[in-house]
Order: C-alpha cells, then structure tokens, then sequence
C-alpha cells in the first residue's frame, strides 16, 4: 500500500500538541506555554543530517514554524510526519515560550507528494522562507511549485558539492525573480563591514578612487565562494576593473579567508584574522583590530532572515561570478 | 566659524544599508563627570556593548575627565571592573575589552580651571593621531548639573566648541546634556542661554533615557506604521489615558539629592510629559528628527496650564512612610540617610492634564510617578469608550465599568503592547469575559533589545537627535508644572500620605473619582 500523509492531520496533531501542553500548565501551575510563530521555514535536509541545534537557536531568536522535510533512501516508499513543538524558557520568566515544528520523513520515490502536503502547513499571512540545507536537493523538479511561495529561498554554496553548479543554479533562481541567499555571503559580512568602516573615515574614503588591485588570501587550498564573493564585491562597489588576485595559505586554519588587501598609487590597506576572533586592520600608519564573532549556521540563517526582500548588493556580486 | 555638521562628504562606495547597522563617522568622545556613577553604570557598558556588536566607528576614542588624579591604566581598571558589574543582559568578552580598553584615556582636572581644558585639547590632538578620530567631538556632561554652565563656558574659551576658531579642521562638536536641565523653568531659560552662546542648537543633544526606550520608540511604529489605530487615537474613542512610571525601591543614598527635587520634577516634568506628547502628538509629515521634534513640542505647548486654583484637585503629591513589606522593615522617606525628618518631598507625584487641541479636548491624561510602589512598572493605558449600545444588557462587565477596551503600551519591564477586549465564554448562553491579545517583545523578537543608552548614543554619533529634547520642549514642560510646583510649595501636606508598597495617597484615588475613573493596577 502506498504511503499516504494528510497536512489536516498533521495539523489535527499540532493542535494536539498545543492542548496538552496547555493542559500541562494549568495542572502545573506553570503558567502554561506562549506559542510564537512569525514566520514559515521549510528546512530542506538530506538523510540524517542533524539540523536540531540550529533550529533550537534559530527559532529562540525567530519563533516559527518550522517545516523540516527529511529526504532519505529507504528500502520501501515512505512518507511520515509528526508534529513537535520546541520550546525554552526565557531567562527570569516562569512560562515557556514555544514554537512549532512539523517534521516530515521522505523516500526519494515519495518526494513529488510533498509538495501537496506543504501547501497545506502553511501558517497563513507569515513569510515562508525555504533553507535548502543540502544544495542539491534545490535540483528536485519536486519543488518546482512550492519555490514560487517562497520569500525567500536560502542555500550555501560553500557546503555544496558543486558549488559552481549552485551558484549558476542561484543566478538562474535569481533571473526568475526569486529573493535568494547563499550563507557563503552572510560568512563575509563582517569583512565588508570591515572595509566599509576603514572606509568611514574621510582620509581613507578620499583614497578609495586609488585603488587597482585587490587580493584575498585564503586557507584552503581551491578558491572557496566566499573568497570570490568578497573580491567581487570589493570590486564592484569600486564600479569599476580592478586587478583580483586569490593566493592559497594552503595551511589549514579555523578560518576560511586569511586576509583582505587592496593596493593602488599611494594607498595599501590590509584587513588580516590575528586568530579566530579577531582581524587586525592596517592602512595609512593606522592599526586596530575588531571582533569577528563566531559565526554558526543559525547566526549566518538570522541574517538572511533579516532580508526578505531581494538583496541588490549580493544580486549585483552573484551575477558577477 | 568651524563647521558644525558632519565632515563626511564622501560617499562611502562599500555601504550596505540592508546587512550592515548604521555607519558612524569617527568621534572622540569626552566625558566630564567620567568618574561618576551616570559613567560607571551607564555610558561605558552602552560603549562597551556597542563595540561587541561593532557598532562603534573605526576611529574611536574616549577621553574621561574627572577631578581625581589617575593614570589612563587606572582609570580602564576602574572602567573594566564597572563594565563587568553593571553590563546588562550581555557577555563580557576579555579580548574585546583589551582592544576596546585602548581606546580609553584620562585627564584629571578642575572643570574651573582653564588648564583642565587646555590638557583636554593637547589630548584631543593626540588621539586624533593616534585612533583616527577625524576631527569630531563629542562632549557628555554627566557632572553634577551645577557644573554645566561653568563646563560649556570653558570649552568655549577654549577653542573646543563650534562657535570657535576650530584646531582640528574639519568635524563636528556636539555636546550631550544630561536632565535635569535647571530646576524650574527659569534656571531652565538660564542655563539655555549659556548654551546657545557656545553650541548652536543643532549641535546640542539633551537626553532624556526614557525616549530612548525601544517601546517608545515602538509607538511612533505603532501609532503611524499601523492604519487600524490610528483612526481610533482621538476624544470620539479614548475616554481616558493612564501613565504610570512606578519604582519598587527607595530613594537610597540619593536621600539628599532627591529632597531637593521630588517626582514632580524627576519623573512628570523630566521624562512622562515627554512620553505623553509621543502618546498623544500628531503624526508628523516625515519621520526626521525636527519634524518629530516639532509635533512633540507642539502638544507640549497645547497641554492646559493649570490655574493655582486648580491645581490641588488636579495634582496629588504623596510621600512614602515607613511599612513592613515580606518580612523587612522599609524606612519612611523622612527616615532615609541625609532626609530631613519633616522634608516636603513628594516622592509620590499625580496629576491631571488635558490637551487643549481638536484631537484630545476633554480626555484626561492622568500621570503617576512614586517611589516604593509595589512594583517597578512604566506603562501607558489607553482607555477606549464603551460601546454606544450594547445588546448583551444584563450581562455583568466586572470591574471594567463598561469598558472593555483597553490597550497598554508596557515601557519596561517585559516591554510589549497589550490589547483587553470582551470574548464569548464557552459554553450555553452569552457570557462574556475579557480576554488579553499579547505581543510581547521578548518573544516576537528575540534578539536583546539595546539599552536606551546604547540607543541614544548611536543617535548622537549619527547626529539623529529626533529621540533627543529640544529647548522649546524642556521650556513647554516646565511651564506646564511650574503652578503644580509653586503651589506645592506653598502648601504644607500630611506627610507622610502613603505606605511604602502601596499604589500611593488616597488623595490620588479620588482624583480619578472625580471624573468617573480609577487607576488601573499595572
């Protein structure tokens, strides 16, 4: 018998979910749960990839209701769902706070179902946003009619297989009029913001016009996205051509991009990581360091959230690779 | 004359308004008062704060003044240890504070001396040099206020001011005022005057902490983002409006200070009149800080001037005595350290205003401020009017006198906007019971809400004073308690009126059940 699954029950289950919680409470005396839902978030995973602790942080920041649809081979066609509900209790308050997440358990051979399933999990007037944790599953025709209902729709081309082929994937999504995000963007913020306060400062921003020649260093030893994202994105706000060169430290380090320098006639300015929290910025006899933060997949996911809307600087860098 | 506005003229080509927070020219920060508990508690955890989340400019300094002698390691030490104990709702990260603790010096001085000013500005061009501060200045006064005449005065003859020849090139002055700004409306007027002889008033940012609330700020969002509210803001459908800033504690060892102030002063006039006019002021045709600034003014200046005649009905004054409260022994105010024992003090104030414009003539605005209430809680209630005819007669209301609407903006704590209406009671038959829609910060947005120091002084730097009073407003509020304060003073009250932990004098009560209202019990 074929696998079947009804986004009413699903649905009937999270209900379920909520009552007895509530009920919970009152026997307690706890004060019961408060259900928080701002937004829709499909998570796209493949196999047994846990996302658990990412979703943990990502809806203590952005409570939503999150849609995890676990693609999986199995020896016979399956297609399961359950209803959960992730909640924590915030610092000094006595009732939880919680958000809900339905988890849904494909076989390849079940996929195209999905889809019909989804349409029905929906919470109503809230963004949906979709987080292909495994880029290649973006390639499924499957999803071809639930991406249309995405606000927004998120990969990260770092971890893909093939990151060319995402980013062209990417760029055709974008072509289409698709809001997208790649996390290997969000990773090089905290260097563009680096750039952009060097830049702050009227001696420094009257140089910019100097500039001709820009190199990343980086630890790997290929050219990761992010590196080429930074180069490109230096070189467009320039507006204009400028020598890009990509140098390998080949030592492996917790870091992805060594190091930022821009070069031009009576100009050098270098933003280089001192250690896993830290980058040190030089130009012009001028030396201070900043904080780098740690950034995690929920810290990364929370900026893209951040930007629902089309994201004009990463379109304009995207199209560029 | 030195320019007085940004220096930045170039267009930074690496911005990035959607994923970056806002930019920040380059600013050395002066503190006068740095070794005081505003700096301590304050301003460097705001500072701190913000260079955890990067938010402070690149080229950046503090230089912190005080009268007690310390070498620029001292004075870090002491910053490092008040940064630790009073950082709030944050981590305290060591490495960040090593880097940040570099861009921390000191001068000691005499504010009186002239000297003190020319060692501030020898110090000044050094940290131009040495952290890229790009000519800009910034002056915090968190000294006692008797030496802000006297400051300003100084900075002027010194050539630190804008209205002076300018040493450093190109950049900004501006100067940070903390409230109370004068005592009365004439010390108001006087220490103005002082001001605009040195800092035009562009340059010159008066904080009010209170505005820089992210749920007051929330109702500017509130009011003009959302088109459902607003239709319903005026006399046809609110009855009433209640403010209450409430405070659990005593006045501690502000005993002496406060004797000479009194919530009237601390709390109506320096900060919930200010709320009021956000509350109630008309939307303005840009969100831009003297358009903001303007509407706000304008319904401070339409706030009735109360005749002295009036003012006992319209205005209660309360004072807390002493009481048991959970087993410990709470001290009168007249008992409290450097209180006089028949002190005069209103540490409980109230009144009764009315806005003498279209939108708001006849609905009350009654404003509660007190020490040792039962709880601490900033909140406004916007009482809406009965419906005009109900088909579920005979059905009780309760205690809602027929009201059943009421929406609560909570300031602090657990900030959030909170909306009472009627609900059907499940079951047979028609019985209704008021339900409460929540929207609570905490949960809806779960990142950490930024104190209203780390707010107002990202503002500052920005040179957005639209969170910031304007002299025209500190005047208009003045005036409006200035006969609530004269005959105040003329009047010899019962003190005290009020048990400490109770919700203040009976007095206050009745001044509700006069026009047929009551405080809400926050």
């Amino acid at each position: 018998m074929a696998a079947t699954l009804q986004a009413d029950k699903l649905l009937r289950d999270l209900a379920n979910v909520w009552e007895e919680m509530g009920k919970q409470g009152v026997e307690d005396k706890s004060g019961g749960v408060l259900r928080a839902c701002a937004m829709n978030l499909l998570v796209c995973v493949e196999g047994d990839v846990e996302v658990g602790e990412t979703l943990a942080d990502l809806v203590h920041e952005f409570p939503s209701r999150v849609i995890v649809l676990r693609v999986k081979k199995t020896s016979k066609p399956t297609l399961e769902g359950r209803a959960i509900a992730q909640c924590w209790m915030p610092f000094g308050r006595r009732q939880q706070i919680c958000a809900e997440q339905i988890e849904l358990m494909a076989s390849p051979d079940t996929l195209r179902d999905t889809p019909s399933v989804i349409r029905g999990l929906w919470a109503s007037e809230l963004p949906i946003v979709m987080w292909f944790r495994h880029a290649g599953l973006l390639r499924y025709p499957e999803f071809a009619t639930l991406l249309p209902m995405a606000h927004k729709v998120i990969v990260d081309s770092r971890d893909s297989e093939d990151p060319e082929r995402t980013i062209t994937e990417l760029q055709a999504l974008q072509q289409k009029g698709h809001a997208v995000g790649d996390l290997a963007w969000s990773r090089i913020t905290r260097w563009r913001e680096s750039v952009a306060q060097m830049f702050d400062h009227p001696s420094c921003a009257a140089k910019s016009g100097a500039i001709n020649a820009i190199t990343v260093t980086h630890t790997s030893l290929s050219t990761p996205t992010t590196s080429r994202y930074l180069a490109e994105w230096v070189a467009s706000s320039l507006g204009r051509d400028v020598a890009i060169e990509y140098k390998s430290l080949s030592q492996p380090r917790a870091w992805e991009i060594h190091s930022l320098e821009l070069r031009g006639d009576g100009f050098a300015a270098t933003i280089t990581r001192k250690d896993a929290n830290q980058v040190e910025i030089r130009w012009d006899g001028y030396t201070s360091a900043l904080m780098f933060p740690k950034l995690t997949p929920s810290t990364l996911l929370l900026e893209e959230f951040e930007v629902l809307d089309r994201d004009p600087i990463f379109e304009r860098v995207l199209a560029r690779l | 004359m030195a320019d007085s506005s940004s220096n930045s003229s170039l267009a930074n080509p690496f911005e990035d308004p959607l994923r970056f927070q806002r930019r920040l020219e380059p600013v050395a920060l002066v503190i006068f008062g740095a070794n005081g508990d505003l700096t301590m508690r304050k301003l460097l955890p705001a500072l701190y704060r913000l260079a955890y989340e990067r938010r402070l400019p690149a080229g950046f300094a503090v230089i912190g003044n005080s009268r007690t002698p310390m070498t620029d390691d001292a004075f870090r030490q002491k910053m490092y240890e008040s940064v630790k104990q009073f950082l709030e709702d944050s981590a305290f990260d060591e490495d960040l504070w090593m880097e940040f603790a570099r861009k921390l010096h000191y001068i000691a001085g005499d504010l009186n001396d002239p000297a003190c000013y020319e060692a501030i500005k020898a110090k000044l061009a050094e940290v131009d040099q040495d952290h890229a501060t790009g000519g800009n200045i910034l002056y915090y006064l968190s000294t006692q206020p008797s030496y802000y005449a006297p400051v300003i005065e100084h900075l002027g003859a010194a050539g630190l001011a804008p209205k002076s020849a300018n040493p450093f090139g190109a950049g900004y002055r501006r100067l940070v005022i903390e409230k109370p700004f004068g005592h009365d409306l004439e010390t108001a007027r006087t220490l103005n005057d002082v001001v605009q002889r040195v800092f035009p008033e562009q340059d010159v940012y008066r904080i009010d902490h209170y505005l820089g609330k992210e749920t007051v700020q929330n109702v500017f969002a509130f009011r003009f983002g959302n088109g459902i509210f607003e239709p319903l803001w005026d006399r046809r459908y609110v009855n009433h409006v209640q403010i209450t800033a409430a405070e659990s504690i005593g006045v501690g060892g502000r005993g002496a200070f406060y004797q000479e102030t009194g919530a009237l002063r601390d709390m109506i006039q320096g900060h919930l009149l200010q709320i009021m006019a956000t509350v109630a002021m008309e939307p303005s045709a840009v969100f831009e800080p003297d358009a903001v600034r303007d509407e706000r003014a304008k319904l401070l200046r339409s706030i009735r001037i109360m005749k002295d005649s009036e003012v006992l009905a319209n205005a209660v004054p309360g004072q807390y005595g002493p009481a048991r409260i959970g087993g410990e022994e709470i001290k009168g105010f007249r008992q409290e350290d450097k209180v006089s024992p028949d002190a005069q003090t209103d540490t409980f104030a109230s009144a009764t205003f009315f806005v003498d414009n279209w939108r708001w003539a006849g609905v009350p605005f009654y404003i509660r401020s007190g020490k040792r209430l039962p709880k601490r809680v900033t909140e406004i209630a916007i009482q809406f009017n009965e419906a005009p005819h109900s088909v579920f007669s005979g059905e009780p209301l309760g205690s809602f006198g027929g009201r059943p609407n009421m929406l609560i903006l909570r300031i602090q704590p657990e900030e959030g906007i909170s909306l009472r209406f009627l609900s059907k009671q499940p079951g047979t038959g028609m019985r209704l019971r008021p339900v409460s829609m929540d929207f609570n910060y905490g949960t809806s947005f779960g990142a950490r809400t930024p104190t209203a120091y780390e707010t107002l002084l990202v503002d500052v730097m920005a040179g957005d004073s639209t969170l910031y009073t304007r002299q025209d407003m500190v005047e208009a509020s003045w005036q409006v308690v200035r006969p609530i304060m004269e005959v105040w003073g003329n009047t010899k009250f019962d003190f005290p009126n009020y048990e400490a932990g109770s919700w203040g004098p009976r007095a206050a009560e009745e001044m509700l059940g006069r026009h047929g209202h009551q405080w809400r019990t926050p």
